[in-house]
């Protein structure tokens, strides 16, 4: 399996009028820029189309995807189910929380009788380990939105159901 | 002007046998180059699927900024209203929607009166100027690469 870049930038454009509806505008750029010169692109446009709008532009993004090459719905495991969610919680120094939901959690990483997640289990051990800034090394780990990492594990992991986009 | 945010967004989409897909979302910071933060998410995705029977199927980085000023958007806008500008290589063609174009930009005479867009306007040529050299090296669907010019404009819903 490996990941394949898509292709263009695509830049977004938010717009939103007097009674706060948004609307978007989308377009694409080379791939050949880097991130720096395609936001740079991307804001040339927002103010440019900024000035023809009489809603006012309130956000701007810029992504790039990759794909699973080998992605076969064909043979992702019968039992699997987005909906089941492994709830993971992680704090930062100043205890700030933030929760992150592993789709299809395993049913075999939950203790029996309980909801909890083993963490006891290696693979579950090395998850924790990589959103912590122990196992990807200091700088490369995850953070939050305000940029701060993550220092401990709050509270025990667990697993529950929660719907997703289609299901 | 637009603030950055200190981060960027890194997006993970899973899907299930059923068709089913949900994201698992998390955040890198900003100073890393996109490959770095690519592969990290990589090596996050490649620990979480030890942990599922789901398939990651895509992922996505995503830098966002916002508007620092506090802006009043008009008192006539509404962002159903559209301007659509039409970008041409000669061989296709490529619509961009503008949300609530401004009315007062469509020409004001001629059988296109408050239809069609004014396209000698300052405002529309910088427009214009911007989106096509920002199109300029993008790909088609095949993967070629084109150039586009602004052929037309006008108003829709």
């Amino acid at each position: 399996m490996a990941f394949v870049m898509d292709g263009d930038w695509v830049a977004t454009v938010t717009f939103r009028d007097r009674d706060n509806n948004a609307a978007t505008f989308q377009f694409r750029l080379p791939d050949t820029l880097d991130r720096d010169a395609g936001l740079a692109s991307l804001t040339a446009v927002a103010n440019a189309a900024a000035a023809i709008s009489d809603a006012a532009v309130s956000d701007i993004s810029l992504s790039q995807s990759w794909y699973n090459d080998a992605y076969n719905p064909a043979t992702v495991a019968e039992a699997s189910d987005v909906e089941r969610k492994g709830v993971f919680q992680f704090r930062t120094a100043s205890r700030a929380i933030s929760t992150f939901q592993i789709p299809s959690i395993l049913n075999t990483k939950v203790i029996d009788g309980t909801e909890t997640i083993n963490t006891t289990d290696a693979a579950v051990i090395a998850f924790q380990g990589a959103m912590l800034n122990t196992l990807l090394g200091a700088g490369n780990s995850p953070v939050t939105a305000y940029g701060e990492d993550y220092t401990a594990v709050h509270g025990a992991p667990y697993k529950r159901h929660r719907g997703s986009k289609r299901g | 002007m637009f603030d950055l945010e200190g981060t960027v967004q890194a997006e993970v989409l899973w899907a299930d046998r059923d068709g089913g897909e949900a994201k698992f979302t998390t955040r890198f910071p900003f100073s890393l180059p996109l490959e770095t933060a690519f592969s990290n998410t990589v090596a996050i995705v490649g620990l979480m699927m030890p942990l599922s029977d789901a398939v990651p199927i895509r992922i996505t980085l995503r830098y966002r900024g916002h508007e620092d000023d506090t802006l009043t958007p008009g008192l006539d806008s509404n962002v159903g209203r559209y301007l659509a500008l039409y970008y041409s290589n000669d061989v296709d063609t490529e619509p961009v929607f503008i949300p609530s174009g401004d009315l007062s930009l469509l020409e004001t005479e001629g059988s296109f009166a408050g239809i069609r867009l004014d396209m000698g306007r300052p405002e529309v040529v910088a427009l214009a100027d911007a989106l096509t050299e920002a199109l300029n090296g993008t790909s088609d669907p095949d993967g070629g690469e084109w150039g586009r010019v602004l052929v037309v404009g006008g108003i829709t819903l």
